[in-house]
C-alpha cells in the first residue's frame, strides 16, 4: 500500500515537471513580450539577453499613450468585437434553431450550402466583397468589419446547431402544447440550455474580431477609425522598429482579451471540449 | 413593387445630381497620397504635404498612413486597384515597380521628367537606374545605397588603417579578405569576426557589381547567376566561414544578428545600407565609420513616388509629386532623416552637415559619391519568386551542404524557366 502511493505520487511529479515545462515554453514569448516592453531601446538586444531589466521604464507606456491615439483603437475594437459578438450569437443561434428543431423544405440542402461557404478561402471573396462594400459607400466605416461577420458566421450556426440538435424534442415539444410559440420556445427554453455553447463562440467570436488585421487595413483609411492591431501596427516602421514601445502597445492591446479570458475561463475549456466531442 | 423602383430610381438620380453639383462648385482638386509608414516616419511626410497645401490653392493634398510593412501595403494596393479606385499618388518600394508596371498599373512618367525637371538638380544616374524597359514610371524618393560599416575601436586595435574614401581606390577583394583576417581573434563564443558573409543575393550584389558581373542578362531574360565571377565570390564566402574562420556561420548569425554582432564589437566589417544607420546609432559605446565596398562598386535601392494609372487627376498628381522633390520638400525629408541619400543634388550638398551622424566629414562626402558608382538590382516583375527560390540555394552554399558552383548552375536552371 505504502509502495503504491509513492509511486503514484512520483507519477505525478513527473506529470508536473512536464506540465510545468510545457507551461514555460507557452508562456515564455509572452513573458517576454512584457520584459521587452519595460526596457530601453537599447538593451532589447543585449547579449546575454536579460529577462528582468535593471530598470523598469513604465515611462514606456505612458509614451504608447502620448504618441498615439491608443484610446480612440481600444474603443473602436471594443464596439466592433463586442457589437459583433452580440450580433453574431443572436443571428447564429436563430438560424441554428431553425436548422437543427424546424423541418422546412430544403433544410438540409441549405444547410449543405451554408457549409460549403466555409470552405472558400477568405483571398477569393476579398476583391469582389470590396467592389460591392465600396459602392454601398461603406469604404472607410465599420460596416464592412461588422455586417459580414454578424450575418454569415457560417462555423457558429454550424456550432450552435450541432448543439441544439443534441437537446432532446421533448422539452419544445411540452413547451408548444403549453402554448408557446416557435421564438418564446427558442428564446425561454433553448437559449438557457446552451449557455456555455455560447458562451464559446462568443470567445471566440470577440478574440477573432479582436485580433482582425487584413480586414480593417482593406476598408479603412483614416486613423481616428482604426482597430487597435492596426494602431500597434504603426509603432513598427517600414526599415526599422522600436521595439521597447511596440512591445508595450502590444501589452495593452492584449490586457482586455486576458481579463475577459479570465471570468469566462471556465466555459472556454468547456467549450472546447464541446467542440472536439460535438464538432 | 414599381413604386418602389421608381422611388429608388428617383432617390439616385437625385444623389447623382447633387453629387454632381458638389463637384462642380469645389474647385479644388483632391489629391490621394497613399502611404505605408510607421509614426516614427510620419512626422516628415505630414510636414511635406502641409507644405505642398500650403503653397496650393488648387490643389489640396490629403495623406493616408497605412501601417505595415511592404506586403500588407501591396494587398491593400492590389484591392484598390481592382476595385477601380487606386489612389492618385503613392510610395513603391523599388523590388515592386516592375510587377505594378508591367500589369500598366503605374502611369508613365517619362515624357513629364523630360519636360518638368532640370536633371542638373539631380542625381541623374538615380533616374537612368529606375527606367523599366527605357521609361520611368517613379519619382525617386530618395537613394539608399550599400556601404561598407566597419568598426573603428576594432580596426585601432589591430593597429589597421582605415580603408581609403575613394571609390576608385578601394581593397582588391585579396586585400579585403587579408584585412578581415587580421581583425579575427579570440576563440568560441568569444570569437570576434572579420566580415559577415551576407548570402542573400540582394546583399552580396554590392561585391558582385564589384566584379562586373550580374544575375540576369541585360534583356532580363537568362540568368547568369552562374557567371564565373559570381560563383568565385560564392565560394570565398563559403572559405571565409568553414576553412579561414572570418566570418560567423549561418547558425551564429541566427542567434545573434549580425548588426547586433557588429554594435558588440564582436564584427569587424559589415556590407549594408544607410537604413541601418538609426539602428545601428542606438547603442554609443563604439566606434563606427563606412567606406566604399571593395571593388569599387555598389548597388542602390530607389523607392519612388508613383501615380496610378487608375487615376482620374493625373496632371494634378504630377504637380504634387515634382514638388515632393524640391528644395523645400527635400529639405524637410532630410529635417526628419528620412529617404537616405536626397535625389536633390543641392540638398544632399548643402545638407551634408545634418546627413549620416556620427560620420566623419570625409565618410559623409564617400555616401554621396556612393551614387555614381551604384547601380540597381535587375528587378523583373516575379522577383520576388525568384529571389525565392534563389534562397533556396545560396542557403545550402552558406550551410555548406552544396558548392557555389551547383548550387547556382541549379538555380540558373530554375530561374531561367521562370524568366521565360
Amino acid at each position: 500500500m505504502h509502495k503504491k502511493i509513492t509511486r503514484t505520487q512520483l507519477l505525478h511529479a513527473v506529470l508536473h515537471l512536464c506540465l510545468i515545462f510545457f507551461a514555460f515554453g507557452t508562456l515564455f514569448p509572452f513573458l517576454w513580450m512584457v520584459s521587452t516592453s519595460l526596457k530601453g531601446n537599447a538593451s532589447v538586444f543585449e547579449y546575454p539577453p536579460v529577462i528582468i531589466p535593471k530598470e523598469f521604464l513604465w515611462s514606456n507606456y505612458a509614451e504608447v499613450f502620448q504618441k498615439q491615439d491608443m484610446l480612440s483603437g481600444l474603443l473602436n475594437s471594443v464596439k466592433i468585437a463586442s457589437i459583433n459578438t452580440v450580433g453574431t450569437l443572436f443571428f447564429a443561434s436563430l438560424a441554428a434553431y431553425a436548422f437543427a428543431k424546424l423541418k422546412f423544405r430544403f433544410s438540409n440542402t441549405l444547410f449543405m450550402i451554408l457549409i460549403a461557404t466555409m470552405m472558400i478561402p477568405g483571398q477569393v471573396t476579398l476583391i469582389p466583397m470590396f467592389i460591392i462594400f465600396k459602392n454601398l459607400g461603406w469604404y472607410d466605416t465599420h460596416m464592412p468589419l461588422m455586417i459580414p461577420s454578424i450575418l454569415c458566421n457560417a462555423y457558429g450556426v454550424f456550432l450552435l446547431r450541432q448543439f441544439f440538435a443534441s437537446i432532446p424534442d421533448a422539452y419544445s415539444d411540452s413547451a408548444h402544447i403549453d402554448g408557446c410559440g416557435r421564438f418564446r420556445i427558442y428564446w425561454s427554453i433553448m437559449l438557457p440550455l446552451c449557455v456555455p455553447a455560447l458562451v464559446t463562440l462568443g470567445l471566440f467570436n470577440f478574440m477573432a474580431n479582436w485580433n482582425n488585421f487584413l480586414t480593417p487595413l482593406i476598408y479603412l483609411n483614416s486613423y481616428s477609425k482604426y482597430t487597435i492591431p492596426l494602431v500597434v501596427m504603426s509603432f513598427k516602421n517600414l526599415y526599422s522598429a522600436n521595439w521597447s514601445l511596440l512591445m508595450a502597445a502590444s501589452c495593452v492591446a492584449l490586457a482586455p482579451v486576458i481579463v475577459l479570458y479570465m471570468f469566462t475561463q471556465r466555459y472556454f475549456i468547456s467549450g472546447i471540449m464541446i467542440g472536439g466531442i460535438k464538432g | 413593387m414599381k413604386r418602389l423602383l421608381a422611388f429608388l430610381l428617383a432617390l439616385t438620380m437625385s444623389l447623382g445630381l447633387a453629387a454632381s453639383f458638389a463637384s462642380a462648385d469645389d474647385e479644388v482638386v483632391d489629391i490621394h497620397f497613399l502611404l505605408v509608414a510607421g509614426n516614427d516616419e510620419m512626422p516628415g511626410w505630414q510636414g511635406i504635404v502641409d507644405a505642398f497645401n500650403e503653397d496650393h490653392t488648387d490643389i489640396h493634398v490629403t495623406l493616408e498612413q497605412l501601417p505595415g510593412g511592404w506586403a500588407e501595403y501591396i494587398q491593400k494596393l492590389t484591392t484598390l486597384i481592382a476595385a477601380g479606385s487606386p489612389p492618385d499618388v503613392g510610395r513603391m518600394g523599388v523590388a515592386y515597380m516592375a510587377q505594378f508596371a508591367s500589369k500598366g498599373q503605374l502611369a508613365d512618367l517619362t515624357e513629364l521628367v523630360e519636360q518638368d525637371l532640370d536633371m542638373s538638380n539631380y542625381y541623374e544616374n538615380a533616374f537612368e537606374q529606375i527606367k523599366i524597359d527605357g521609361k520611368i514610371y517613379g519619382i525617386p524618393i530618395g537613394i539608399y545605397t550599400m556601404i561598407m560599416f566597419y568598426n573603428k575601436d576594432m580596426f585601432d586595435a589591430a593597429g589597421i588603417e582605415y580603408p581609403s574614401m575613394n571609390w576608385d581606390s578601394t581593397w582588391t577583394l585579396d586585400e579585403f579578405v587579408e584585412i578581415a583576417k587580421q581583425l579575427t581573434s579570440g576563440e568560441g563564443l568569444e570569437k570576434n569576426y572579420g566580415f559577415y558573409a551576407n548570402f542573400d543575393p540582394e546583399r552580396a550584389v554590392p561585391f558582385i557589381y564589384g566584379m562586373d558581373a550580374d544575375y540576369l542578362t541585360a534583356d532580363h531574360k537568362t540568368s547568369t547567376i552562374n557567371d564565373a565571377a559570381i560563383v568565385s565570390y560564392y565560394n570565398l564566402m563559403q572559405e571565409m566561414i568553414y576553412s579561414l574562420g572570418i566570418a560567423p556561420t549561418a547558425a551564429q548569425a541566427e542567434t545573434m544578428s549580425s548588426t547586433q554582432m557588429f554594435m558588440a564589437g564582436r564584427l569587424a566589417m559589415l556590407g549594408d545600407g544607410q537604413w541601418q544607420m538609426p539602428s545601428l546609432n542606438t547603442e554609443d559605446d563604439y566606434n563606427y565609420g563606412a567606406a566604399p565596398i571593395p571593388g569599387g562598386r555598389t548597388n542602390n535601392f530607389i523607392d519612388q513616388y508613383v501615380i496610378f494609372e487608375g487615376s482620374t487627376k493625373k496632371e494634378a498628381a504630377w504637380e504634387v509629386v515634382k514638388s515632393f522633390i524640391d528644395e523645400k520638400a527635400e529639405n524637410i525629408m532630410v529635417d526628419n532623416s528620412l529617404g537616405g541619400i536626397p535625389i536633390n543634388k543641392n540638398v544632399a550638398q548643402d545638407r551634408i552637415e545634418d546627413l549620416f551622424d556620427p560620420l566623419p566629414m570625409d565618410e559623409k562626402l564617400m555616401m554621396l559619391e556612393s551614387v555614381d558608382y551604384s547601380k540597381s538590382l535587375p528587378f523583373t516583375a516575379n522577383w520576388a519568386e525568384l529571389m525565392d527560390v534563389v534562397n533556396v540555394y545560396t542557403d545550402l552554399i552558406s550551410l555548406n551542404e552544396m558548392s557555389a558552383q551547383e548550387a547556382l548552375d541549379a538555380a540558373a536552371e530554375e530561374m531561367d524557366t521562370m524568366l521565360k
